[in-house]
C-alpha cells in the first residue's frame, strides 16, 4: 500500500510532513480509522451497559425454573438441571396472583384513563387560552411536582378515612364515610389531575399543544366551530403521540406505585400489598415442599421464590413493553421536551 | 334612559379567558381540595398530637419539631444520609449524558439498545426496587453472588485492594471510598437513569445539523464541537434533568427518610409527628432545589 510506505518515511521538515499529512489518501485512512475506533468504543460501552441491565433479569429467569436442590448445587450455572414450574406455583399461591393481578390491572387502567383525560383538558387549557392567573397556575403545577407525596398523604388519609365533603353529610345527620380500601380516592385524585406525577403530564400536554400551529384553531373558529368542537375534532386527533406517552407512563407508574396504594388500599389484594407475603410461607406451601418452617435449607430457597414473584409481577409490564416498545421509545423522544 | 347592563355580552377575549378557566377547572378543584387543603392540614397536624383512633388534636406547639432533632435518634442520621445521596444525582446525569451521546448517531441495532435502556424505566420503579430491598433478590444476594463469581474468575481482583492502593499514593481516603462505593453501585445508577437518557437524547436530536457542518468546515475537532455546540445547546435540558432527578430521588418510596416517615404514619399511626417530619423534609428539598436552580440557571445558554 503506497500510503503505508509514506508513513514509514519519517518527515524531516515541515513541508514534507504537510505533504504526507494532507495527502488525500492519508486523510481518508485517518478518517476511516477514527470512525472504526469510535464504532468499536461505542459497541463495547453499549454492549457492557446492556449486559449489566439484562444480566439480573436473566439470572432471575434461570433461577425461577430451577428445582430446590439446583439452587444449592454449585455446578449448576444459569441452566437448571431439571426444569420445574414449582417455584411459579408457590409464588402464585403466595401472591394470590390472579386476584391481585385483576385488582391491580383494573386500578391502573381506571387511573390511566381518568388522569389522561383530565391532564389533556388542563394541558390544552394552559396552552391555548390566555387568562389572568395562567402564569400563577403554571407555577403551582410545577410546585405540585416538587412536593413529596408524604407531605399531603397523611392528612389525605384522615380526610378520606372520615370523608365528609364540606360538612354536607353530617349536616344531614349522617356519619362521615370511610373511603379507605375503596377505589374512590384514586378515582377522585385521577379525575382532578392530582394522582401520581400528574403535574408532569400536564406539562407534557401543555408543551405539546403549544407547538401546534395556531392556524388550525383560527380556521376552525372562522368555520364556526365552538371551542370544544375545535378541541375534539382538530386537536385530539393530532395529539395521539402525547396521549399515548402519557397513558403508557400513567399506567406504568400507577402499576408500580407504592405511596398512594399503601395509604389508601391497605387490605385489598394489590401487588403493592401482597408482595410482602412472599417472605413468609403458608402451611400449604410447606406441605407442598414436604418440609416445615424450621428447615434451615429453606433460607437459601426463600430468595428464589421472591425473585420468581417479582418476575410474575413484572410479567404484564414486560408484555406491555414488548407490544408498545416502539411507541414508548419514539414517543418519549418526540414529546420528551418536559420543559 | 338606558341603564348600562350588567349582563353585557362578554367580549371575545373575555369569553376565551372564561373558557380557559373552564378547561383547567378539574385541576383547580383538585389543587384546592387534594393539594392545598391537605398541605395546610399537615401543617396544623405538625403542631399537634393526634389521637390514634379518633384523630382528635391536642396542641403541642413546637414539641414535634424539637423532638425530631433532640430526642429522635434515627431521623437526623437518615436525613443527612439521604442528603448525601445527592452526589448520586451527578453520577446519574453524567452517565445519562454519556449514553445519550453514544446513542445519538443512528447505527444498526439502535432500536434494540434503546429498548433495553427503556427497560430500566420499568426496573427503576418503586415497586420493583422495593421488592429488591425487602427480598434482597437482586441487589443483595444475586449481585453479591455475581461479584463472587467474577472474583473467582479473576483472582487479580481479589488481591488488589483499591483502597489500600490509592492510600499508598496518599490520595484522600474519603473520595476513594466514595468512588469505590459508586462503582459497586453502578447497577443502581444505571437503572435510575432511564428517563434522563431519553430526555437528553431528545435534546441532542433538536440541535440543528447545520451547526455541526459549519463547525466542521471551520476545522473544529470533535472535542471542541462538543464543548462549543453540543453542551451549551443541551444546557436547559441539563437543568430540567437535574431537577427531575433530584425530585425523583427524594420522593421515591425507597428513600430512607420516606420509609421512616411512612413507618411512623402507617405502622405507629403517629400522624402529628409524621407531619412534622415531612415538613422538615420538604423544606430541605425546597432549599436544595432553589440552590441548584440559582447556581445552574445563570450559566445556561437559552436560545430564545
Amino acid at each position: 500500500m503506497p500510503f503505508n510506505m509514506q508513513i514509514k518515511k519519517i518527515p524531516q521538515n515541515g513541508e514534507d510532513f504537510q505533504n504526507i499529512y494532507f495527502n488525500p489518501k492519508f486523510v481518508q485512512a485517518r478518517k476511516s480509522g477514527k470512525k472504526l475506533l469510535s464504532k468499536l468504543l461505542r459497541f463495547v460501552f453499549l454492549a457492557g451497559f446492556c449486559f449489566a441491565i439484562l444480566y439480573p433479569i436473566i439470572l432471575m429467569v434461570s433461577k425461577a425454573f430451577m428445582q430446590r436442590m439446583d439452587v444449592f448445587d454449585n455446578t449448576v450455572i444459569l441452566i437448571p438441571k431439571t426444569f420445574t414450574l414449582q417455584n411459579f406455583q408457590i409464588a402464585i399461591l403466595q401472591l394470590d396472583y390472579w386476584k391481585s393481578l385483576t385488582h391491580t390491572l383494573f386500578l391502573s387502567t381506571m387511573i390511566m384513563v381518568l388522569e389522561t383525560a383530565s391532564c389533556l383538558l388542563v394541558g390544552y387549557g394552559f396552552a391555548r387560552f390566555n387568562f389572568k392567573l395562567r402564569g400563577l397556575c403554571m407555577a403551582l403545577v410545577v410546585f405540585t411536582i416538587i412536593v413529596p407525596p408524604q407531605l399531603i398523604l397523611s392528612s389525605m388519609y384522615v380526610q378520606f378515612k372520615m370523608f365528609d365533603p364540606l360538612g354536607l353529610i353530617s349536616l344531614f345527620g349522617g356519619k362521615p364515610i370511610s373511603l379507605i380500601d375503596t377505589y374512590w380516592p384514586f378515582a377522585m385524585l385521577a379525575s382532578t389531575a392530582m394522582a401520581t406525577k400528574n403535574g408532569l403530564f400536564i406539562l407534557i400536554f401543555t408543551q405539546f399543544f403549544r407547538n401546534m400551529p395556531k392556524e388550525f384553531q383560527e380556521a376552525a373558529f372562522i368555520d364556526g366551530a365552538s371551542s370544544f368542537q375545535t378541541f375534539r375534532k382538530i386537536m385530539l386527533p393530532n395529539a395521539k403521540t402525547a396521549i399515548v406517552t402519557v397513558a403508557l407512563f400513567g399506567f406504568l407508574w400507577q402499576y408500580n406505585d407504592l405511596n398512594y396504594t399503601s395509604m389508601f388500599l391497605r387490605s385489598k389484594e394489590v401487588f403493592s400489598n401482597t408482595f410482602y407475603r412472599l417472605s413468609t410461607f403458608t402451611t400449604q406451601v410447606y406441605d407442598m415442599l414436604g418440609t416445615n418452617q424450621y428447615d434451615m435449607t429453606l433460607d437459601m430457597y426463600y430468595p428464589v421464590i421472591r425473585s420468581t414473584g417479582v418476575l410474575l409481577i413484572l410479567l404484564p409490564l414486560i408484555l406491555l413493553f414488548l407490544v408498545a416498545q416502539r411507541q414508548f421509545v419514539e414517543s418519549i423522544e418526540r414529546v420528551g421536551i418536559v420543559g | 334612559m338606558k341603564m348600562p347592563s350588567l349582563l353585557k355580552k362578554p367580549s371575545l377575549m373575555q369569553k376565551r379567558s372564561m373558557q380557559g378557566y373552564l378547561y383547567i377547572l378539574p385541576w383547580i378543584i383538585g389543587f384546592l381540595l387534594f393539594f392545598i387543603t391537605p398541605m395546610i392540614q399537615t401543617a396544623i397536624y405538625s403542631f399537634n398530637k393526634l389521637d390514634k383512633v379518633t384523630y382528635e388534636k391536642t396542641w403541642m406547639g413546637l414539641k414535634n419539631y424539637i423532638h425530631a432533632f433532640r430526642a429522635d435518634v434515627d431521623f437526623p442520621i437518615k436525613l443527612v444520609s439521604s442528603l448525601k445521596s445527592l452526589i448520586d444525582v451527578v453520577l446519574i446525569l453524567v452517565f445519562a449524558y454519556f449514553v445519550a451521546l453514544l446513542l445519538r448517531k443512528p447505527f444498526k441495532g439502535a432500536t434494540i439498545v434503546k429498548a433495553i435502556f427503556f427497560l430500566t424505566v420499568i426496573l427503576s420503579s418503586d415497586l420493583f426496587m422495593q421488592m429488591q430491598m425487602t427480598s434482597g433478590s437482586l441487589n443483595g444476594t444475586q449481585m453479591n453472588a455475581t461479584m463472587q463469581e467474577t472474583q473467582q474468575m479473576l483472582p487479580v481482583l481479589q488481591t488488589v485492594d483499591f483502597n489500600k492502593y490509592f492510600a499508598d499514593f496518599g490520595i484522600g481516603g474519603n473520595w476513594i471510598q466514595y468512588l469505590n462505593d459508586s462503582i459497586s453501585n453502578i447497577f443502581n445508577i444505571m437503572v435510575r437513569s432511564g428517563i434522563q437518557i431519553f430526555i437528553f437524547l431528545a435534546a441532542l436530536y433538536s440541535i440543528p445539523e447545520s451547526m455541526y457542518e459549519a463547525a466542521e468546515i471551520e476545522g473544529a475537532t470533535a472535542w471542541e464541537i462538543f464543548w462549543i455546540i453540543t453542551f451549551p445547546m443541551t444546557g436547559p435540558m441539563l437543568l430540567v434533568n437535574a431537577i427531575y432527578t433530584i425530585v425523583d430521588s427524594f420522593s421515591s418510596s425507597l428513600n430512607q427518610v420516606i420509609v421512616y416517615i411512612n413507618d411512623i404514619s402507617l405502622r405507629q399511626n403517629e400522624i402529628g409527628y409524621a407531619s412534622a417530619l415531612s415538613w422538615i423534609y420538604f423544606l430541605c428539598i425546597a432549599v436544595i432545589l432553589a440552590i441548584v436552580y440559582l447556581m445552574v440557571h445563570k450559566k445556561i445558554f437559552y436560545q430564545n
